[in-house]
């Protein structure tokens, strides 16, 4: 039996972006270098005198974003700086240091991991939107993230996460959160930095980033390689075929990836333009598609962002706008072998296809006392194209026997799509009494194949005293059916229904930022909230043995989150997190399954000599439930400890660090799908060391 | 049974990338991207930044936000108050609400400090409220987290020699005396003379000229 390489068409889009743009940028560089803009400092700036002082530009990115305190929403930001001094590698690893967001390894979609918020999640987790500089990243057939995706820490320059709806401002998919992955700029980067990581688990990284100033031109690019064994202690000792031959259980669940991940951006005079590509050349599909260990399951995948975008300040008095062109193209393709070999030889290797165009006119005024207005339209585009090669079912001949491309068959699993949305969103932050702001925003998603949603925003922001500022929030978010839900055919398990209504979610709450002093902030968010016709695979009544897409069940839920940090001296810092949430599925009234009612993140950091710094961070996850009617005992909690060691300069330029994971090698455990009877095994201990330069 | 990995296959993916691109029928791969991209970076590596003596500038914007601060002590005469002021001639910035300046007002002073006998010095207010002493300073700052107390803090001022200073959006129409505004990328100022001279401020005649505007509003 063997595989073709992949048969994509070459997209027109996708094909001038790589090839030109990387190449003009590069000419444009050459030609303008001896233009470059000098980068002046304090000194040499209190020399000039006032006429002199009106010359100087302001280098952009030195922008200072909304603060969060009165940002109009529940947000978290995580900054390069965080990242480095925890010793995150990865935006997984990020984001467990989150109030309400616990990161999952899904049961059933081949260990990719689900973002819970706040109890909201399903395996497939289409219900958090991933942005990566603003821009959506999301498969079109299940409306997830990339199979496998792992995007390393050293390209970041900040994550913000909006926990709660945030369809009035992002539209769909901006469900139970939002996540807007920024990369680095030349700002962030400003010279040439390279680095190397070894550790446990045969893992490696390599990375190199360079910014600067190139002309007119500011010019940031990144990238990192990542690839890990796995972590072979993972052992389930029974899978869906039992424990011993034919089973390969008890064994490793297979965590193994290999991964490259790169981002470039330039900006000139108002232009940005930015380039994203990750490709995933192996992930490892834990305990395997079908819930039986078979060693050799795996996931592929491309995914390429690229954007450009003017920003015009004062085009009109008062009046700012914006205009961005956006593409994407992702192609995943999955190995399933739905068995251990030698006791059936079953494989589909399904891959689809997506290519998204978009345009976006943004505009600002603020010429109206106390009023900023804000409004936005625009346009996507979005196809999918798939193939499938296999060896089982309608289509196939020699049931088991070699590989089939039944592509461009009435026999694959989906045919091409596409749809095409139109949208409009009108937002004023209205400053109505000293010390009070409401914003107030709605946005109008019109798709070509189901129909519109309507999505508002209210958010009353109250500086309560110099102190405390409290907020109240209402927000609707809906998310369309994806491709998959409607038009999935010809699945051994899945198919699609045409006549789904869009998911709905309304959600209140009430949040209190307080300040005591300069060094301490503490928070609290209280949170309800209700979703209407989630959309799941409901099982079809028997004979059939097949589960169709339904809006299945409302789902309601409420809880709190409470943060503090506080920097003790000028060298060590602490923030921590506790999270509760209690969510029921309305249609069985039982807690929403295998996502923590309780999570309590902590970490401190110390900088305990000069050029040393060691940070300590501990995680608690706790009351996870089964699913109604797994009657297996509820899933055990867990803690764990990491520690990473820091020491800058060991010689001019050269940074190394040290790290631990998981210090007490516990035995943590997340839900299994039932056929797994015993959860599946986080790592265990591991280290790590990074040796980095910096010129 | 796997693809193999261009990566692992250099000269050959070169070869081939050429070909694909030069025919027609030639198939395109995303993996392309990659190796343009490092190709890029590497290029760009070979390029290092240049300094060179052209006239563009830029800065960063808080240190020069922080140096046109500087600038306003220099070009504003505060009537003469014995006893108000320290004695060692010092300026003082007060900010309240949050900094916006980072560590460049830190840098401000060591900077200045070193080389002139008149030194400044910074008084972080903190989130305001109604004890605050704001008259403690020659020139007050106004963050953007204080917007909402613009009005309160303003008269907490008024009719003291302090001359007021803010980035917020309509900071004049609000009361205050010198706005700093972005214009084409570059920061301007505009001024409301009317406060000023009610408060005993002299402004330099450089500093009205070189301003954006100039309002006069009692």
């Amino acid at each position: 039996m063997t595989r073709t390489s992949h048969s994509c068409k070459p997209p027109v889009i996708v094909r001038i972006l790589c090839l030109v743009a990387p190449l003009l940028f590069f000419l444009t560089v050459t030609a303008s270098a001896n233009q470059s803009p000098e980068i002046i400092k304090m000194d040499s700036l209190l020399n000039k005198n006032l006429e002199e002082l009106v010359e100087v530009e302001i280098s952009l990115a030195t922008g200072s974003p909304k603060q969060l305190k009165v940002a109009p929403s529940v947000a978290t930001v995580i900054t390069a700086e965080d990242i480095e001094r925890l010793g995150v590698t990865t935006l997984d690893e990020a984001l467990e240091t989150v109030p309400g967001l616990h990161v999952i390894p899904s049961a059933t979609n081949i260990f990719t991991s689900i973002w819970s918020i706040r109890g909201i999640y399903s395996q497939l987790n289409p219900q958090v939107l991933l942005l990566v500089n603003g821009q959506p990243m999301r498969n079109n057939t299940n409306g997830n993230k990339p199979y496998g995706l792992r995007i390393p820490s050293s390209i970041i320059s900040r994550i913000e996460i909006l926990r709660g709806p945030g369809s009035a401002v992002h539209g769909a998919d901006a469900f139970a959160g939002t996540i807007n992955v920024i990369t680095k700029s030349s700002s962030d980067i400003a010279g040439t930095s390279g680095g190397v990581r070894v550790g446990s688990f045969d893992s490696h990284s390599y990375r190199a980033e360079h910014g600067g100033s190139y002309g007119e031109w500011e010019i940031a690019a990144g990238v990192e390689y990542l690839k890990s064994g796995g972590d072979q202690g993972r052992v389930i000792e029974r899978d869906a075929l039992g424990s011993g031959s034919p089973s390969m259980a008890p064994g490793p669940l297979d965590t193994h990836y290999e991964e490259l991940t790169t981002h470039l951006s330039a900006a000139r005079n108002g232009f940005t333009s930015r380039l994203f590509y990750n490709e995933v050349f192996e992930s490892g599909h834990g305990p395997g598609v079908s819930q039986t260990l078979t060693g050799d399951g795996t996931s592929k995948g491309r995914q390429f962002l690229g954007s450009l975008s003017y920003k015009s300040m004062d085009i009109l008095p008062d009046f700012n706008a914006s205009v961005t062109l956006s593409g994407s193209y992702l192609l995943a393709e999955n190995w399933f072998r739905f068995f251990p070999q030698a006791y059936r030889n079953m494989v589909g290797v399904p891959e689809g296809e997506d290519l998204n165009g978009g345009l976006e006119l943004t505009g600002d005024y603020h010429g109206i006392s106390h009023h900023q207005l804000r409004v936005a339209g625009g346009m996507n585009y979005y196809n999918t194209d798939t193939s499938q090669h296999k060896n089982f079912g309608p289509g196939v001949s020699e049931q088991f026997g070699p590989l089939v491309d039944i592509s461009n068959t009435p026999y694959v699993y989906l045919t091409e799509h596409n749809r095409t949305l139109l949208f409009a969103a009108l937002q004023d932050e209205w400053n109505f009494a000293e010390g009070w702001e409401l914003t107030a925003g709605v946005r109008l998603d019109d798709y070509s194949d189901f129909g519109s949603a309507i999505n508002p925003r209210l958010a009353l922001v109250w500086n309560t005293t110099p102190e405390l500022t409290t907020k109240l929030l209402y927000g609707r978010a809906f998310r369309p059916p994806t491709f998959g839900e409607q038009y999935f055919q010809n699945n051994p398990a899945t198919l699609g229904n045409r006549n789904l209504d869009p998911e709905t979610l309304d959600s209140l709450e009430l949040v209190f930022d307080y300040r005591p002093v300069k060094t301490l902030r503490l928070g609290l968010n209280i949170f309800g909230y209700r979703v209407k016709g989630m959309i799941d695979y409901v099982a079809d009544p028997p004979p059939a043995t097949t589960k169709t897409a339904q809006n299945a069940r409302d789902q309601e839920g409420c809880g709190g989150e409470l943060e503090a940090d506080w920097k003790v001296l000028e060298t060590l810092r602490l923030r921590g997190n506790f999270a509760y949430q209690n969510s029921v599925d309305k249609a069985t009234d039982h807690a929403v399954p295998d996502t923590p009612g309780m999570k309590l993140y902590a970490d401190v950091d110390w900088a305990f000599l000069p050029r040393w710094s060691t940070a300590a961070q501990y995680l608690w996850i706790g009351d996870r439930h089964r699913a109604a009617g797994d009657l297996r005992a509820d899933i055990g909690n867990y803690d764990l400890v990491n520690l990473t060691v820091r020491r800058k300069d060991i010689m001019k330029h050269w940074d190394i660090s040290f790290a631990v994971r998981n210090l007490f090698d516990r035995s943590a455990l997340e839900p299994s799908d039932p056929k797994v009877p015993g959860d599946y095994p986080l790592e265990g201990r591991s280290f790590w060391t990074e040796l980095r330069f910096t010129f | 049974m796997r693809t193999s990995r261009p990566i692992r296959h250099i000269i050959p993916y070169i070869t081939g990338l050429v070909t694909r691109f030069g025919t027609r029928s030639g198939r395109f791969r995303p993996g392309d991207i990659v190796f343009l991209l490092i190709l890029f970076t590497c290029l760009s590596l070979c390029y290092p930044p240049q300094s060179s003596c052209s006239a563009r500038q830029k800065a960063s914007e808080n240190e020069l936000k922080a140096v046109y601060l500087y600038n306003f002590l220099q070009f504003v005469q505060w009537p003469s108050e014995q006893g108000r002021w320290s004695k060692d001639n010092a300026k003082i910035i007060g900010v309240v609400g949050d900094s916006p300046f980072g560590t460049a007002l830190a840098e401000l002073q060591i900077n200045v400090n070193q080389k002139v006998t008149n030194p400044i010095r910074v008084i972080y207010y903190g989130r305001y409220h109604e004890d605050m002493n704001l008259n403690a300073c020659h020139l007050l700052f106004v963050s953007e987290s204080e917007k909402q107390h613009i009005g309160k803090i303003m008269s907490a001022v008024k009719g003291s020699p302090v001359l007021t200073v803010s980035d917020v959006d309509d900071f004049i129409s609000s009361g205050g005396m010198i706005a700093l505004v972005r214009e084409n990328g570059k920061i301007r100022w505009m001024i409301n003379r009317g406060l000023t001279d009610k408060a005993g401020l002299r402004l330099s005649s450089q500093l009205l000229s070189i301003a954006l505007r100039v309002v006069n509003i009692p």
